[in-house]
């Protein structure tokens, strides 16, 4: 009598990255949708019995169209019998003029799929287990969800599971957000408590000694500060042992912050092999001679392509306010130029030396020897 | 700058002249004091010198008498750089005055300007580097300037153009326009490259004024305005941050003073417990004074019983005496009551109490039965609530049903339209390939004819090509065969110099004949050789007898080797004029008729004839030659287009067959001759409407299909619903015991009227029960009212008699009681149970809460402050509650993290906002820079302009002078001569002045050049030898490529080949001289 579960939360269709270039954006956002296939092949590879979605599968309460669309096209795809519970979270939370209350959306739904539109959905498999699941009906709330799971009834044997949203909490913590007790599994009794909220893969408590609570995380990385997003969890429950959760990796992109003070730090990135799926924040700190400078420019122009070059970083978000061009040192090349440009270097490494030009002269420098090199 | 003509009228020596100019190099040539210099004076005039100027007396007709009848006036054409046409007219003298004009076709003309303006004008079209006349810097008379110096300086003024500088001029506009023009001279490729690149960048930032761009296309603005629209974003949702942080931090507080309040409650109570333990002692202390007192009690009781017993025993006598009396007033009443009831006739009273006591009774029962009505009737409304509940859901699916059924339908007739219009696409395409199909056959067949009709065209092209080529051939052999003639021929000129020559050495010839007669007597035999005129030589090699030689003018005799004699007749003078002339005959007709192997003149009229006529077949056998070609040419395009008929392979055919598909042929056969030529647009028409109507129809089909689901997802909706209402109204049916609504409510409904009904029924029994018992009884009752008052007092008498022995024996039983209880009481009391009870009370009221301050003094206070802190915990607890409600219907934490999101998408942005306006400064500040180098390079004009000319003085001195150095105001700086740098007063010394002279007109021609405008040479180069000569020739050609070069001279043929002389313009036949200087 055992049952095998994917979970997974926090998807958050339609999220935008305001922080990153036009194509980046789309990029990103696409990524979102892209990964539910990941998701759905894991459950279809695995056999799974159902598949738990913990809420904040939109980014909004009323996403638009081209979001819910591809989701219910996805999943309308499906050749399934297996269930798949859709659970409204505080970022997408079940109001009456939200997502999960629009016709359209849910008339394109396959049957397979079951919305948790009421205060408790409760659903029987076969008598082996049962799912208790309850949805946000606010963005914000003080009220523990897993208070209206039912406690177990004298006599029932039967593995019992709760599908829930919301945060963890002490007591003594200020939450604002579906404050879940963190014994709630067993207060409960629950075999396993399915829920979403945090972006990042985790056990609570983590030293996994009572029945699971697991957040498995957005499957798609949302921001660089995350630790361990991109999977879901593959769930075996039995009740003669605590439930056996294994992570497994469904994300496209890793999201990746790095610094570099050195010509050679900067060379050894860009030589990485891994770097097409990666959404790179790269803060770059060095004061070059002008070879050294042009050549950081190859690398980093490399890194996040151009017109004519395919960029080797997926994406790439620059921070090149520390990259400085030492104007005194500017390679043996001045030598071949003819007067009135040596002239013309002269007058910029002058200017140079004036603080609140500075930043102009030497771009412009670095322009000059780009433009010369170009036509030689 | 180019002139177009000049036209002078009374200045200085000519009277009057107009020439016209024509591009290039004009030489303008006559003999010295024609007047050339005066043309030359005329232009700088009207270019330069305002009319109102002193020096314009100078222009006054040298013979004039009066200023007024004949003003100097000059009027000059020109065009500026743009082609535009100008003329200025100035007059000199008393009348003086100035015109401008401009045209676009040197026809017509719009006047510009005049006076003063004009002048002012000159100098904006020609920026020489000469002031506004008046302004600053203005000179007196003829204005000049480096430039007025170059393009129209006075004869011979070296000094003018090698000594003085540019920076001498009044105005900048000279300097600025060979800064210019010689700024591309300057420029280094990679400058340029560079410059290139960093104005094409800078024009990506900022407009041409070097402002920054800020339309919407302007990279700056949209990285600006993305900032500020994030920005914008983001101070909005701060706001609403605030207010959510707001109502967060006031939750907080709530819930904190919430706590502070239940802990003050809790004090409360603390107080208030410790005030009833007070309470206990104080009740404790109490209860051990009561037990004292209850000692003293018993004592007192026990005396007072034994009094007691003695007032009992008196009362009880008493009490007899009244219960005689009593007895006999019961008597009295007993017989007063008979006689009532034999008034009441009967015991009718009885029975209208038990009536009505029965009549209550049943009401309370019909009340009873009532409520119950009551509750089943409840029953049935509520369930019949449900059931219309249900009808309305189940008329909403109904409702929704049949929506579904006609969105069924309509999807059932979109699908038929879609299949037609699939139908009708396949028809269209099935007309379009069938036609195609049928044009590729009837193409196959028509095609082989075309081929063999192209292949006869193309032979006949062939044919045409061979015969231009014979053409060509001829054409080619006839030139090579002129041009050979015409190199062994004079020129036509030449001919006819040379037919003068002929012409006056006959006249010459003419005047010296009269007949010479010569005998010749030999002494002995002498070899003689006679000829006569230009006759035959006569030979006698042994003449032994007189021998007469005649001629008309001149006899030729030579004896053996000894002696040559030749006798001329005619006047010496006559005779010298034509030796001269038949020198020049041997010298310059001689070797031309020689060299053409001519005869005489006639033959080489003759053979310049036949060059003319080898010219003229050349170029009828080219006309024929292209003529053929041309016809070729034609027969191949034709010949191409026959071929391009040539049918389709026999594969195509068959795929073009195969498009066709499955339609009956037929019918796309009566389409496609319906549709006659035009089949295939009207083919292609029929198919882009037919596929517009299929998109339509698809469109319309996906729609209705969704809508379709969306209607079915709302039946399984609606049909859910009314499920769930079936089930609780099953559930309130059930409560009615299997029983139906309607039996149920008619059954209530019975039971309500049947209980009025009977209520009714009893309520008047009752109300007639009351009447009858009111009206019989009235006389009766008042006897016997009489007799019960006697009793009563009897009874009183015997009561208070009874009271008095009650009393007593109630006092004595109470005493007893009492004394009983207090004795059990004290016998209850443990007064040392007390004692330690009073001790443990004080006990735990010592070791308690401490009262503090403020904290309440009794029981009542503790529990009044209870009381207030529970409502004031009530107050906070509900403003908490609310406040909880406003932040859960908040959404405080997602906009936190939607801030925090755009709080890092404001750092890209301000980050690619600053890139951005440090890469636009960047490429401001290259193109700035290069631009200061380069003028900063071409400021210094000398290096510039020194390129052609030391180029050229090189070549012209054959490498003597290796280089020429001009400074930065175009001074002449220094020359290398033979490799040794001279320079400053040593070139004077260094350089002949024929050399000077020629150095100074290549300045000045290297500056027309550059500047792309005319120059007028007013007889330059007098002391240059004829190599020089004849390079200078070369290069003013070559200038005159770029710029229009006007050359005064008297010896056109300095500059010009002899056969170039007619280009030449002849100053002798436009100056007309005034009259007195013709005198």
């Amino acid at each position: 009598m055992a049952l095998k579960l994917l979970h997974t939360a926090d998807w958050h269709l339609g999220r935008d990255f305001p922080a990153f270039s036009t194509d980046a954006r789309e990029k990103l956002r696409r990524a979102r949708l892209d990964v539910l296939d990941s998701i759905f092949a894991e459950a279809e590879r695995n056999a799974v019995d159902a598949v738990l979605c913990a809420g904040d599968l939109f980014d909004e309460p009323s996403p638009k169209r081209e979001w819910w669309e591809a989701l219910a096209t996805k999943l309308a795809a499906k050749k399934w019998t297996r269930p798949v519970f859709l659970l409204p979270g505080n970022h997408d939370p079940l109001l009456a003029d939200g997502i999960w209350r629009d016709a359209k959306f849910r008339s394109l739904l396959p049957k397979f799929v079951h919305v948790v539109d009421a205060d408790l959905l409760v659903h029987d498999f076969d008598d082996r287990a049962v799912l208790y699941a309850v949805p946000c009906r606010s963005r914000a709330g003080q009220d523990d969800p897993t208070t209206a799971i039912p406690r177990r009834a004298a006599g029932d044997q039967r593995i019992r599971i709760g599908l829930v949203h919301g945060s963890t909490f002490d007591a003594g913590d200020w939450q604002t957000n579906f404050p879940i007790s963190k014994n709630a599994a067993v207060e409960r009794d629950l075999d396993y408590l399915a829920i979403g909220d945090t972006h990042g893969f985790r056990f609570v408590p983590p030293d996994r000694k009572v029945n699971p609570t697991v957040y498995p995380g957005t499957p798609e990385p949302t921001a660089f500060d995350e630790e361990d997003p991109g999977q879901v969890a593959l769930v075996l429950i039995n009740r003669q042992r605590r439930a056996l959760v294994d992570k497994r990796r469904v994300a496209h992109w890793h999201w990746e912050s790095a610094r570099v003070t050195q010509l050679s730090q900067l060379k050894a990135l860009v030589s990485r092999t891994d770097l097409a799926n990666c959404v790179m924040r790269l803060t770059v700190e060095m004061h070059l001679s002008g070879p050294e400078f042009e050549e950081a420019e190859a690398l980093l122009t490399q890194l996040g392509g151009s017109e004519a070059q395919r960029a080797k970083a997926g994406v790439l978000q620059l921070r090149r306010e520390g990259l400085t061009l030492d104007v005194s040192n500017l390679g043996d090349e001045l030598k071949h130029f003819p007067p009135v440009l040596q002239e013309a270097v002269r007058t910029l490494q002058e200017r140079a030396k004036d603080p609140a030009l500075r930043p102009a002269a030497e771009r412009a420098l670095f322009h000059l020897f780009q433009a010369a090199k170009g036509s030689g | 700058m180019r002139f177009v003509s000049l036209e002078v009228s009374s200045f200085q020596g000519v009277k009057a002249a107009r020439v016209e100019f024509a591009p290039g190099l004009n030489v303008l040539y006559g003999p010295n004091d024609l007047g050339k210099s005066t043309l030359a004076t005329a232009i700088r005039a009207a270019l330069l010198l305002p009319p109102t100027s002193a020096e314009g007396a100078s222009f006054r007709p040298w013979h004039a008498t009066t200023a007024e009848t004949e003003a100097p006036q000059v009027t000059l054409v020109f065009t500026d750089a743009a082609g535009k046409f100008w003329k200025v007219k100035k007059t000199y003298g008393s009348s003086a005055g100035a015109h401008l004009w401009f045209s676009k076709d040197g026809q017509e003309w719009t006047a510009d300007a005049k006076a003063r303006e004009v002048e002012e004008k000159l100098r904006t079209l020609l920026p020489w580097g000469v002031a506004v006349p008046g302004g600053k810097g203005a000179p007196r008379g003829l204005p000049q300037s480096f430039l007025t110096n170059a393009l129209l300086g006075r004869q011979q003024d070296v000094g003018a153009i090698l000594d003085v500088g540019i920076d001498k001029d009044g105005a900048d506009s000279g300097k600025l326009s060979l800064t210019k023009a010689l700024s591309t001279l300057a420029q280094d490729p990679l400058f340029k490259t560079v410059l290139t690149v960093a104005q094409a960048e800078f024009d990506r930032f900022f407009t041409e004024k070097g402002k920054r761009k800020t339309g919407q296309a302007s990279e700056l603005t949209a990285a600006n305005e993305a900032v500020k629209k994030l920005k914008a974003e983001r101070d909005a949702l701060s706001a609403q941050l605030e207010a959510a942080e707001s109502t967060e931090t006031r939750t907080r507080e709530l819930r904190d003073r919430r706590a502070e309040v239940a802990a003050d409650l809790e004090l409360a109570k603390a107080h208030a417990t410790r005030a009833a333990t007070m309470e206990v002692v104080r009740a404790a202390e109490a209860r051990v004074a009561q037990a004292d007192r209850l000692a003293r009690q018993v004592a007192q009781l026990s005396q007072l019983l034994e009094e007691s017993k003695k007032t009992i025993e008196a009362r009880k006598l008493a009490v007899a005496s009244a219960e005689k009396l009593r007895g006999e007033a019961e008597r009295a009443l007993r017989a007063a009551e008979d006689r009532a009831r034999d008034a009441a006739n009967d015991g009718a009273a009885k029975t209208r109490e038990l009536e009505r006591s029965q009549l209550e009774l049943q009401l309370a029962k019909l009340a009873d039965e009532r409520r119950a009505i009551e509750a089943l009737h409840a029953q049935v409304e509520e369930a019949e609530g449900h059931h219309t509940r249900l009808t309305q859901l189940h008329a909403e699916r109904a409702k929704l049903e049949a929506e579904l059924r006609g969105h069924d339908d309509a999807r059932a007739k979109a699908r038929q339209a879609e299949l037609a219009a699939v139908q009708d696409v396949a028809l269209a395409d099935g007309i379009i390939a069938y036609g195609r199909w049928r044009v590729a056959k009837d193409a196959a067949h028509s095609a082989v004819a075309a081929r063999a009709e192209a292949a006869k065209i193309g032979a006949e092209a062939l044919s045409k090509d061979v015969e231009a080529t014979q053409h060509e051939t001829r054409s080619k052999a006839e030139l090579a065969e002129a041009e050979r003639r015409h190199a062994l021929l004079p020129s036509e000129a030449v001919l006819a110099d040379l037919k003068r020559l002929a012409h006056d050495k006959g006249l010459a010839e003419a005047a010296v004949g009269g007949g010479v007669s010569v005998l010749v007597k030999p002494r002995r035999a002498v070899a003689l050789r006679a000829s006569a005129d230009e006759g035959s030589t006569e030979e006698l090699l042994a003449l032994k007898s007189e021998h007469l030689v005649e001629a008309e003018r001149r006899v030729q005799l030579a004896f053996g080797d000894l002696v040559d004699v030749e006798i001329t007749a005619g006047a010496p003078e006559k005779r010298r004029a034509l030796e001269a002339l038949r020198r020049r005959w041997k010298e310059e007709a001689l070797p031309a008729l020689e060299k053409a192997g001519a005869a005489g003149l006639s033959d080489l009229e003759a053979m310049l004839a036949a060059v003319g006529r080898h010219v003229a077949a050349a170029n009828e056998a080219k006309a024929l030659a292209k003529a053929a070609r041309l016809e070729a040419e034609a027969l191949r395009s034709k010949s191409a287009v026959l071929m391009k008929m040539a049918p389709s392979s026999a594969e195509d055919l068959e795929a073009k067959e195969e498009r066709i598909g499955e339609l009956p042929r037929d019918v796309l056969a009566q389409f496609y001759e319906s549709m006659g030529t035009s089949w295939e647009t009207t083919g292609e028409n029929l198919r882009a409407q037919k596929g517009k109507e299929l998109v339509v129809a698809r469109a319309s089909l996906v729609q209705l299909e969704a809508k379709q689901k969306e209607a079915e997802w709302s039946v399984q909706d609606a049909g859910r619903r009314e499920k769930e209402a079936a089930g609780v109204l099953q559930a309130r049916l059930a409560a009615l015991n299997g029983e139906t609504v309607e039996s149920v409510r008619a059954r209530v409904a019975q039971r309500f009227a049947a209980n009025d009904q009977a209520v009714k029924e009893l309520e008047s029994k009752a109300k007639n029960l009351t009447a009858a018992a009111a009206s019989g009884l009235a006389t009766a009752n008042s006897a016997v009212s009489a007799a019960t008052a006697t009793l009563g007092q009897a009874a009183a008498a015997l009561t208070q008699a009874s009271k008095a022995l009650d009393d007593a024996r109630e006092t004595h039983h109470a005493g007893q009681g009492e004394l009983k209880a207090l004795e059990g009481q004290l016998a209850a009391v443990d007064r040392m149970g007390l004692a330690r009870e009073l001790a443990a009370a004080q006990s735990k009221v010592n070791t308690g809460t401490r009262s503090g301050h403020g904290a309440p003094a009794d029981l009542a206070a503790a529990e009044a402050l209870v009381a207030k802190t529970r409502a004031l915990f009530d107050e906070v607890n509900e403003a908490y509650l609310k406040a909880d409600g406003a932040l859960t219907s908040g959404d405080g934490s997602m906009v936190k993290e939607r801030v925090a999101q755009l709080d890092e998408a404001i750092t890209a942005a301000q980050t690619r906002e600053r890139e951005l306006h440090i890469d636009a400064e960047s490429w401001k500040l290259l193109r700035d820079t290069l631009r200061e180098a380069e003028n900063t390079q071409s400021a210094h004009l000398g290096k510039a302009l020194a390129i052609p000319v030391a180029s050229r003085f090189v070549a012209l001195t054959n490498g003597k002078y290796a280089g020429v150095t001009l400074d930065q105001s175009l001074r002449t700086e220094g020359v290398v001569l033979d490799g040794v740098q001279v320079s400053g007063a040593d070139i004077l010394n260094a350089l002949s002045v024929g050399t000077r002279d020629q150095l100074a007109t290549l300045v000045r021609l290297s500056v027309a050049s550059q500047l792309k405008t005319a120059i007028v040479l007013d007889d330059q180069l007098v002391h240059t030898d004829e190599a020089r000569l004849g390079w200078f020739g070369d290069i003013l050609k070559t200038v005159a490529a770029d710029a229009q070069v006007l050359v005064f001279t008297c010896r056109p043929l300095d500059y010009l080949r002899p056969e170039e002389l007619a280009r030449a313009i002849d100053l002798t036949k436009i100056i007309a001289p005034h009259e007195a200087r013709r005198r």
